[in-house]
């Protein structure tokens, strides 16, 4: 529903916090990768979409066990329960706003940091797309973590943790498309509508899980 | 509620009478297909004997997709049906499956050094299977985190149904990709392509292991309902509040 | 209020349910049906299941045992929390239950004004007090323009003249044919309303 969306969203811009953490700690792990990697210009350049992606999906990570958290605190989960009757509605419209205000800015942080790392020039519009594909997909399964996260008083972490290996697709993917794309490789097409595939595929999965998962810790 | 758990006697008493039979006729098989694995069928003519490691990785494979399986039907049957039984199933089968995923793993490991010459290799079949058992492992973990167990059977439920996505995958993976890891020989469309003196043995050990799974499985319920019964024994017993309505 | 059923039909009706929590049964054998213009008191100590009760009558959980009918989309629960998000105003806070439950501008307004809401209005509701922030929810259930109410202790933390409001503001709605279910430890000033006692079997 629009309204939870457009809520969602002023409560993000009103707290502040949450996009900018996201964005230091995408930062600070870049650098740990490139300290790591070491001054090699040839390797942190052929390693910059690998380091990229996976410090956007492990920022990402850290965002999730928030979605619902706030909601199911202050009582207001029950009421957006009751108000719509349908948890996969609530579930879509809590991904697409953690979507808009925890992973883009994440996206839009990529570009500078990747300049840091050395990467290619043609290289930049094909990891910017194959994570805009590829993101809703973590917000969709972002959303699945927290609401089974709810039943954990402590540790809601864990949920992160257990359902990471679903990302994985998603990781494999969108590296292999932003190289084949740097590369100008035929197979960037395919692999970016493989990605959109898993993506349309999670649009229809997680909100129905994520959805039951609500109702169970809702109870 | 129809069903209480308090009470399983019908349960009980079936698996008293079906786990010595299985525990037995899993020790049978495997005692005939190890004979024909290491004794009784040739030795590859590329990798020599080597190839016998074959005869327990391949059916700890099979088990370790069976079990999740089982799992998922265990875990949709709970969910639907409401049957605590199966919520029961379910859990126990999650970590005799996590350890044949590590078999299997571990076995292919070896087979893997001595065939293809690496340890390891990131190709789409192996990534899948360690995939599946990070799944195990994170079922387990999400029962032991969750102290009602009926919410903690539906919400690992979700991850189970969620994940059964991975079988497929693990399962066609050699088809849809070209991988190091041989293509499938035995469960395919048009028969299987290995020969009798190899085949028998590997489905001797199949069954074995399938019945040795179903045996602990059992086993592992009855431990289940016995901790419940007792954490049920411990818990000060409330009679409900009623309700006067003026 | 209501619209299409038969006049006789109670809008909720539960018989012999009852409801679990934490695994254990907590409430038994509960009966009654709730009929427009009924307005019922809740009493019963602490941990005897009111707030499971409501919550059933919610929606939020199925019975163990018995049936329990209710009419879908037409109960709005006050729980014991607020549903206040502390970052937004008050009017931000109604804006959006206006937008969730589809009401008009006049409905909002008339809330507001039922609940003396506009002395604190563009106030953060983080820093309000708790009286004033239980106005604020019970300005939900007006909005929601839902027939049947169930309040979990709403008057709590509000002062005598809140209070009086609040119990006004109850009694009109019932008078005009919609119905309350009301679980509260105090003794509100009701008129004609009936109770439900929930206590252990002795």
């Amino acid at each position: 529903m629009l309204a939870i969306f457009e809520r969602d969203i002023a409560l993000a811009f009103r707290a502040g916090g949450g996009a900018i953490n996201s964005v230091v700690f995408l930062a600070l792990t870049v650098l740990i990768f490139a300290l790591a990697v070491g001054p090699d210009r040839a390797r942190l350049a052929a390693s910059a979409a690998p380091i990229l992606w996976t410090a956007a999906t492990l920022a990402a990570m850290l965002s999730f066990d928030s979605i619902f958290q706030a909601d199911f605190e202050d009582g207001s989960l029950d009421v957006l329960a009751e108000a719509t009757e349908s948890l996969g509605f609530v579930a879509v419209s809590k991904a697409a706003a953690h979507w808009v205000s925890a992973l883009l800015p994440l996206i839009l942080a990529t570009p500078p940091l990747a300049v840091l790392l050395g990467l290619p020039a043609a290289a930049y519009f094909p990891l910017v797309i194959s994570l805009a594909v590829a993101t809703p997909a973590l917000s969709l399964l972002g959303v699945l973590a927290s609401a089974l996260a709810l039943s954990l008083r402590r540790a809601s972490i864990l949920m992160t943790i257990l359902t990471a290996p679903l990302l994985t697709p998603a990781v494999i993917f969108g590296v292999a498309a932003a190289n084949a794309g740097a590369e100008n490789s035929p197979l960037f097409g395919p692999l970016l509508m493989l990605l959109a595939a898993f993506t349309l595929l999670f649009l229809i999965a997680m909100p129905l899980a994520a959805g039951a998962a609500l109702r169970f810790n809702i109870d | 509620m129809a069903f209480d758990l308090a009470n399983p006697q019908r349960f009980e008493k079936l698996a008293a009478r079906l786990v010595p039979l299985l525990t037995i006729a899993s020790g049978v098989t495997a005692l005939f297909g190890l004979y024909m694995a290491l004794f009784d069928s040739p030795a590859d003519y590329q990798q020599g004997d080597s190839v016998r490691i074959m005869y327990v990785h391949v059916p700890a494979a099979w088990m370790a997709l069976l079990c999740y399986s089982t799992m998922a039907i265990a875990s949709a049957i709970g969910f639907i049906f409401k049957h605590p039984l199966a919520d029961v199933a379910a859990k126990s089968a999650a970590p005799i499956g996590a350890a044949f995923t590590f078999l299997a793993l571990v076995t292919g490991s070896l087979w893997g050094k001595p065939m293809w010459g690496t340890w390891w290799a990131w190709d789409a079949r192996l990534t899948s299977v360690l995939i599946l058992f990070f799944l195990y492992i994170g079922y387990i973990a999400l029962w032991n985190a969750i102290d009602d167990k009926i919410r903690a059977a539906r919400l690992a439920a979700i991850v189970c149904l969620v994940g059964f996505i991975n079988i497929p995958i693990i399962k066609f993976s050699v088809d849809w990709w070209n991988s190091l890891h041989q293509p499938a020989s035995v469960l395919r469309a048009g028969g299987p392509t290995i020969h009798g003196s190899m085949l028998t043995p590997l489905i001797l050990m199949g069954a074995a292991y399938a019945l040795g799974f179903a045996a602990l499985l059992l086993v592992s319920m009855r431990g289940e309902l016995a901790e419940r019964r007792i954490a049920r024994l411990e818990q000060t017993a409330r009679a409900p509040s009623r309700a006067t309505v003026a | 209020m209501t619209d299409g059923t038969k006049p006789s039909a109670p809008a909720v009706e539960a018989r012999d349910i009852s409801l679990r929590r934490g695994g254990r049964t907590i409430v038994a054998g509960v009966t009654f049906a709730v009929n427009p213009g009924d307005l019922y008191l809740l009493h019963g100590p602490n941990g005897s299941g009111k707030t499971t009760l409501l919550r059933a009558l919610a929606g939020f959980s199925r019975p163990a045992c018995g049936s329990l009918k209710r009419a879908v989309g037409r109960t709005i629960l006050l729980g014991y929390a607020d549903a206040v998000k502390a970052a937004f105003t008050a009017k931000e806070n109604i804006d959006f239950w206006g937008a969730l439950y589809g009401a008009a501008p006049a409905t909002v307004e008339r809330a507001i004004s039922q609940l003396r809401i506009f002395p604190f209005l563009n106030q953060r509701t983080g820093t309000l007090s708790s009286g004033q922030r239980r106005r604020l929810a019970l300005c939900r259930v007006v909005i929601s323009r839902r027939p049947i109410w169930l309040l979990d202790e709403p008057t709590a933390g509000m002062d005598a003249a809140s209070v009086a409001a609040a119990v006004d503001l109850i009694a009109g709605h019932c008078r005009s044919g919609g119905s309350a279910v009301v679980a509260t430890h105090e003794a509100l000033p009701f008129a004609g309303a009936r109770t439900i006692t929930l206590a252990d079997a002795a």
